[in-house]
């Protein structure tokens, strides 16, 4: 009967900490898994061909990438013009 | 033995945290989220960066332009290079043959220059032959068959026969490349007229110092665009989306680790189950090593989380394109290739940030909690 008790509360120690070493288990792996998945992008992500390609397109629109859209000055910022100063108090050194 | 009490502590500590399985899932989100809405501006700015910082390293260091009282002017090619050859310091000047015209879905950007976009420049993409077109991956959807029509001074036609390679939407998202005679025709250039002129420096110093001899050296009126300014331009729109993510993240921050104070000591129920503890032989250590067992539980994973997410929207191609539309404001590419150069630090940086701050909380809270007289610790029970 003893013995009986003492596996009884054994395996109930045992299913009562079933919960806890998965959650631990799940952390530990989440943390792991997630890591190693950011290191391997990292460090195998682009390939230098790729880059050598996207450093040769640069010439068709060398000042400002596309984020920018075509015809406005953030674009094309070669297109800017200095225009005429129109200020009415000349000695400001800004553009207008 | 240290080694299993500090496992039997773990435990203990796993299954607490299971005991509130709402609050501590509620204190995941927080944290992941957290995390993600920092890190994401962060990392976008230095990626956007470290990009364009070694994608202009291969542009020309200057880019002069005619201009007049009406804005810029077509300037004489031939005569232009020889001009801005004389002087001192500039290298290989280019005649560039470029505007802008509308286009289906409203302004793109076409090129035609032989003289830039040399056959080793374009890697083995075959150079348009008149009538026809090599566009970018947004004008490619927005084309309904092969025929593209463009209009700027004169209108013409042009049959789309390939697309630039999809890893540079940065750069060729709107660029239209057609051929010089049919660029000419768009734009109402003569044969010996060009946009403006590229030229290289023989030292990158003299890029500001340069620009008056060379202003100097045409007998129109000229204004010179530098390389350097493009790349500030960037770097200001890059630090500035860093900024106001961290400006935003850190007022949330102090928000979480006020709530994690008050969830420690504000909980009376909390503090009768220390004194218990404490009654059958747990020490202030033990009590407060278990806080932060449970707060590492929650709390690593969560980070790491919001970090992998933040990098899948800044890395990943085709979330790149959203992230840099809601951050930057600008245009939304379809995809967007950025350089990871640095990422590693700015998350680092973002963990130490917020992890730091977070495990300091838990910690002294529960410290000053835990190490009062027991009395006390009696006293605030509310059965007492």
């Amino acid at each position: 009967m003893g013995t009986l008790l003492f596996s009884d509360q054994q395996g109930m120690e045992r299913a009562l900490c079933r919960g806890a070493g998965r959650l631990l288990l799940f952390s530990l792996i989440t943390v792991l898994l997630l890591s190693a998945a950011i290191a391997s992008d990292l460090l195998f992500r682009k390939s230098p061909q790729t880059q050598e390609t996207e450093e040769r397109m640069v010439l068709f629109s060398p000042f400002a990438s596309a984020l920018w859209t075509s015809g406005s000055q953030m674009r094309h910022p070669e297109t800017t013009h200095p225009a005429v100063a129109l200020r009415f108090a000349p000695g400001l050194e800004c553009p207008p | 033995m240290p080694g299993n009490h500090h496992l039997a502590m773990l435990f203990w500590a796993a299954r607490e945290v299971l005991r509130v399985p709402g609050r501590s899932v509620l204190l995941f989100i927080c944290l992941s989220s957290l995390v993600f809405l920092m890190s994401t501006p962060l990392l976008f700015g230095r990626a956007l960066d470290e990009t364009w910082m070694r994608l202009v390293k291969g542009a020309p260091d200057l880019v002069i332009r005619r201009i007049d009282a009406g804005g810029w002017a077509p300037l004489p090619s031939d005569e232009s290079v020889s001009l801005a050859g004389t002087v001192p310091g500039a290298l290989d000047p280019v005649a560039r043959l470029w505007g802008v015209a509308t286009g289906p879905d409203g302004p793109l950007t076409v090129v035609a220059s032989a003289g830039v976009l040399s056959e080793d420049a374009t890697n083995g993409i075959k150079p348009p032959s008149a009538g026809q077109a090599i566009v970018g991956q947004l004008i490619k959807r927005s084309v309904s068959g092969t025929q593209l029509k463009l209009v700027s001074r004169h209108q013409i036609e042009v049959e789309v026969v390939g697309s630039f390679p999809p890893d540079t939407h940065l750069v060729t998202s709107d660029v239209v490349w057609i051929a010089e005679e049919d660029a000419r025709q768009l734009l109402g250039l003569s044969p010996n007229q060009a946009s403006d002129i590229a030229i290289r420096l023989f030292r990158k110093e003299e890029e500001t110092a340069i620009q008056k001899d060379l202003a100097a050296a045409f007998p129109w009126p000229v204004r010179i665009t530098d390389r350097s300014t493009s790349a500030l331009r960037h770097h200001s729109l890059a630090t500035k989306a860093g900024g106001v993510g961290v400006l935003l993240a850190v007022p949330a921050l102090l928000a979480m680790l006020f709530l994690i104070t008050e969830v420690i000591v504000g909980s009376r129920r909390r503090f009768s189950f220390w004194v218990l503890l404490q009654s059958m032989g747990w020490t202030t250590g033990d009590l407060v090593r278990v806080e932060l067992a449970k707060a590492v539980i929650v709390g690593a994973p969560a980070i790491v989380s919001g970090l992998t997410l933040a990098h899948a929207f800044v890395f990943s191609t085709r979330l790149a394109g959203i992230t840099a539309y809601l951050i930057s404001g600008r245009r939304k590419l379809p995809a967007l290739t950025l350089d990871a150069t640095g990422a590693l630090l700015v998350m680092i940086y973002v963990t130490v940030l917020v992890g730091l701050p977070y495990l300091a909380a838990v910690f002294l809270t529960s410290l000053r909690a835990t190490s009062g007289d027991p009395q006390r610790l009696i006293g605030s029970d509310s059965w007492s």
